[in-house]
C-alpha cells in the first residue's frame, strides 16, 4: 500500500433538533458516531450504505461543510482542526469535492470556462492567458470539446455537466477528491462514461479517491478499499475484494444480496437476505449494536454490547458483529460458487 | 396464444414544448397477456413511461398521444372518456409509481385514501367493511400495525412503507393488470429487494399481469418473463427475458450491458457506449442509434428507419443488420 494521505480518526458529527418558539435543543441526530479511516495516496476508499448511514456527512464533515462535534481529521501529516482559516484554506487547495448533482452544484448563469476557471481565480493562480490555457487543458483533460467554454450548464447533458464538476475540482491540482454519489443521477450508457472517465484521472494524476456511493456495483469497479457504513457507525472495513467476496457483517451481507443480478440465468430469490422493517431513528438509535433491530442473529449481547470493528474471522476484513464468524464462511462459499 | 389483456399498437404521443413540438414516443406498439410480467426498460427520455402514461390517459396537459391505440379487454384507452378510464384505472388495473408522495393525496389518511378506492369501484360496500378490507390490505403488504398505520396520514410513512401502502392501493380492487412505474428507483437496495419480493408474491397471489418500467437491467433479469427495450422513443428489441440477456440482437441492448458495472466480475475498463442519447426534438435520420452504433460503419441501410423485424422466435430486433450479431456472445466492437 502507498503512503497514507488522509485519516479520519473518531469523527463524530452531531445535528441539533430544534423545535417550539425558541427554538429549543429537543434532541439529537447521531448522524457519524465515531469513524475512523484512512486513504492512501492514488487509491480509492468507497464509503458505501444507504440513505441515512452517515456516509455523506462524513465527506462533509471533514471539508468542514459542517464542523465535527468530535474526531481529528488529519491530511497529509497535518491535523486539519489545527490550522488557521488562512492555512486551512491554503490545505483544502489540495482536498476538493464533487457533488452528485451537477446541475443543482454549477452555477446557472455562467459559462462553464469560467466555472472551471473559478478556484483559479479565488486562489489567485496566473495570469489572465495562463488561467485560460490551464481551463483548455482541464477541458480536454475531461474530455470536453474545447468550444464548450463559453456555453452554459443547461446546453450540457448530465454527463457532460458531472465532467465539468470534475473539470472544476481539478483546476488546482488537488491530491485527493471527495466524491459525493458522482453518477447516482446519470442514465447507465452515461455512468460508464463517467466511472472510466474517474479511474483513467486517478491513474494519469496520482489522485486518491474517497468515493461515497449507494451504488455497490460501481464501487466494485473502482475501490481499493471499502467502508461499509449503518447508522453512523463503520461496520465492515476492509480490502474490496475481501469485502465483496468474504462479507462478515451480517449487514454486509444484506446489502449485497439484495442487488439485482443483471443476468436471468443467475435468478435466485432464495440468495436475498430480506431485513425486517426500516432504518432505526438516528435520533434515538438502538442500544448496542446499530444493526441489531433487523438483524437475524441478534440475541441479548448484542443490545448490552456495542461489538467493536476488528479483525474476527481468519480471512475477513475488519468487522463490527459479535458472531461475525459463521457467516463469513456461508456467505463466502455462496459468492464464489 | 391467449389473447393479449393489454394491446398497445403504433402508439404515438407528442407534447408542446417552448418552440414546437417533441415527438417523445414514436409508434410503439407492446402486448401483455394475462398473468405475464413484461419489462419495459430504457434510459431517461427513451420514452418508456410516457408510452403507459399515454395508454391509461395520464398525460400532462401539453402532452397529447396523436396515433395509435391502447386496447385493454378488447376497449380501446385511446379517446375513452375521463370517466371511464377512472373506473378502469384502480379497479381493472392497478398503478404502483416510483414516488408514493405524489399519489396519495397529503391531507388524508392512509387508510382513508385506499378506503375511497374500494368503495368507489365496489358499490354496496359498508364503510366498516371497507375499512376492515384496508386493514386486511396493509397486513397482506407486510405494515406492521396496520389499524394504527391506517390512521395516520402518508408522511408518517417511511420510503419503503409507503411503496407498501401504494402497493396495497394498487391490488385493493384485485386488478387484471399492475403497471409499476420505477417502483422502486427512490429507495435503499434493501428496502428495494423488500418490494421486489412483495410484487413478486402480490401478482403470484392475484395472478395479475405486470409491466414493469424501469431503467435498472438487475431488476428486469430478476422480476419480468418478456422484455420490451426501448430508445429514443421507439421499441428497438423485444425477446424473452434469457434471449435480451444472452442473445441480443440489438446493437443499443448489447452495449447498455457490457456497460454495467458487476458485482460478480470486475473489468479493466467498462465498454462504455459513446456519445449521447440523441436529443428527442432533433433525432437524426433513419435509425435513432446510428451516431452511437458500432454496426454503422456509414453503411446507407442506416439513414432508413429500421423496422422491428423478427429476429427469432419470439424475438424482434429494430437493426438493419441484426443477423450480424447472431450466435456472438458479449458486446460488439
Amino acid at each position: 500500500m502507498s503512503a497514507e494521505l488522509l485519516r479520519v480518526e473518531g469523527l463524530v458529527k452531531h445535528f441539533p433538533i430544534r423545535g417550539g418558539v425558541l427554538q429549543r435543543r429537543r434532541g439529537t441526530v447521531h448522524a457519524v458516531e465515531g469513524v475512523s479511516f484512512t486513504v492512501a495516496a492514488g487509491e480509492t476508499l468507497a464509503l458505501v450504505g444507504e440513505s441515512g448511514c452517515g456516509k455523506s456527512t462524513v465527506g462533509r464533515t471533514i471539508m468542514r461543510f459542517h464542523e465535527p462535534t468530535g474526531g481529528t481529521v488529519t491530511f497529509d501529516g497535518t491535523d486539519l482542526s489545527t490550522l488557521s482559516t488562512a492555512q486551512l484554506r491554503q490545505k483544502r487547495r489540495e482536498l476538493q469535492f464533487v457533488f452528485q448533482d451537477p446541475y443543482a452544484s454549477l452555477p446557472a448563469r455562467m459559462p462553464a470556462g469560467d466555472i472551471v476557471a473559478e478556484p483559479l481565480h479565488i486562489h489567485g493562480v496566473g495570469d489572465r492567458a495562463g488561467r485560460r490555457a490551464r481551463v483548455r487543458e482541464l477541458f480536454d483533460l475531461v474530455g470536453l470539446p474545447a468550444q464548450a467554454v463559453s456555453r452554459y450548464p443547461h446546453e450540457f447533458s448530465g454527463g457532460q455537466r458531472q465532467r465539468i464538476g470534475i473539470a472544476r475540482a481539478l483546476a488546482l491540482e488537488p491530491r485527493l477528491l471527495i466524491l459525493d454519489e458522482p453518477v447516482s443521477a446519470l442514465d447507465v450508457s452515461i455512468q460508464a462514461q463517467v466511472v472510466n472517465l474517474l479511474a483513467r484521472l486517478q491513474r494519469e494524476l496520482g489522485l486518491a479517491y474517497l468515493f461515497i456511493a449507494h451504488d455497490l456495483a460501481v464501487v466494485r469497479h473502482l475501490a481499493h478499499q471499502v467502508a461499509v457504513m449503518y447508522l453512523g457507525h463503520i461496520v465492515e472495513y476492509g480490502d474490496a475484494d475481501t469485502v465483496f467476496t468474504r462479507p462478515a457483517h451480517p449487514y454486509t451481507q444484506a446489502l449485497l444480496s439484495a442487488v439485482p443480478v443483471p443476468d436471468p440465468r443467475l435468478r435466485d430469490p432464495a440468495r436475498r437476505r430480506l431485513l425486517q422493517g426500516d432504518l432505526p431513528n438516528p435520533a434515538d438509535p438502538p442500544s448496542g449494536c446499530p444493526f441489531r433491530t433487523r438483524c437475524w442473529r441478534a440475541d441479548d449481547r448484542c443490545a448490552a454490547e456495542r461489538p467493536a470493528l476488528r479483525v474476527r474471522t481468519p480471512s475477513g476484513a475488519d468487522t463490527a458483529c459479535h458472531y461475525a464468524e459463521e457467516d463469513a464462511r456461508n456467505e463466502g462459499a455462496r459468492l464464489s460458487g | 396464444m391467449t389473447e393479449p389483456l393489454l394491446s398497445i399498437d403504433e402508439i404515438v404521443t407528442e407534447f408542446r414544448v417552448e418552440g414546437g413540438v417533441v415527438r417523445a414516443v414514436n409508434g410503439v406498439s407492446l402486448d401483455v397477456r394475462p398473468g405475464e410480467t413484461v419489462g419495459v426498460v430504457g434510459e431517461s427520455g427513451s420514452g418508456k413511461s410516457v408510452t403507459m402514461m399515454s395508454a391509461l390517459g395520464l398525460l400532462p396537459g401539453h402532452g397529447r398521444v396523436v396515433a395509435g391505440h391502447a386496447r385493454f379487454r378488447g376497449r380501446d384507452l385511446v379517446g375513452l372518456a375521463e370517466r371511464e378510464l377512472e373506473r378502469i384505472r384502480g379497479r381493472e388495473i392497478g398503478l404502483v409509481f416510483q414516488d408514493p408522495m405524489t399519489a396519495f393525496n397529503p391531507v388524508m389518511t392512509v387508510g382513508e385514501q385506499i378506503a375511497e378506492g374500494l368503495r368507489r369501484h365496489q358499490a354496496g360496500l359498508s364503510r366498516r367493511a371497507a375499512g376492515a378490507r384496508v386493514v386486511e390490505l396493509l397486513a397482506e403488504v407486510g405494515i406492521p400495525a396496520p389499524e394504527r398505520r391506517a390512521r395516520q396520514y402518508p408522511h408518517e410513512f417511511s420510503g419503503g412503507m409507503r411503496q407498501r401502502a401504494m402497493i396495497a392501493m394498487a391490488m385493493a380492487n384485485r386488478p387484471a393488470l399492475i403497471i409499476a412505474d420505477e417502483p422502486t428507483t427512490a429507495l435503499d437496495v434493501t428496502i428495494q429487494a423488500q418490494i421486489l419480493d412483495l410484487l413478486g408474491r402480490v401478482q403470484q397471489e392475484t395472478e395479475a399481469a405486470l409491466i414493469m418500467i424501469t431503467h435498472d437491467l438487475g431488476v428486469i433479469a430478476e422480476m419480468t418473463e418478456r422484455v420490451v427495450v426501448m430508445y429514443a422513443g421507439r421499441v428497438v428489441e423485444t425477446a424473452d427475458v434469457d434471449t435480451v440477456f444472452h442473445e441480443a440482437r440489438h446493437p443499443y441492448t448489447r452495449g447498455l450491458l457490457r456497460s454495467l458495472p458487476r458485482l460478480d466480475h470486475r473489468v479493466a475498463e467498462l465498454p462504455a457506449i459513446g456519445g449521447q442519447p440523441p436529443n428527442p426534438q432533433a433525432l437524426p435520420p433513419g435509425c435513432s442509434y446510428r451516431p452511437r452504433c458500432p454496426l454503422n460503419q456509414g453503411r446507407d441501410e442506416c439513414l432508413t428507419r429500421p423496422e422491428l423485424n423478427p429476429a427469432g422466435r419470439g424475438h424482434r430486433s429494430a437493426c438493419h443488420f441484426h443477423a450480424e450479431l447472431a450466435g456472438l456472445t458479449g458486446g460488439v466492437e
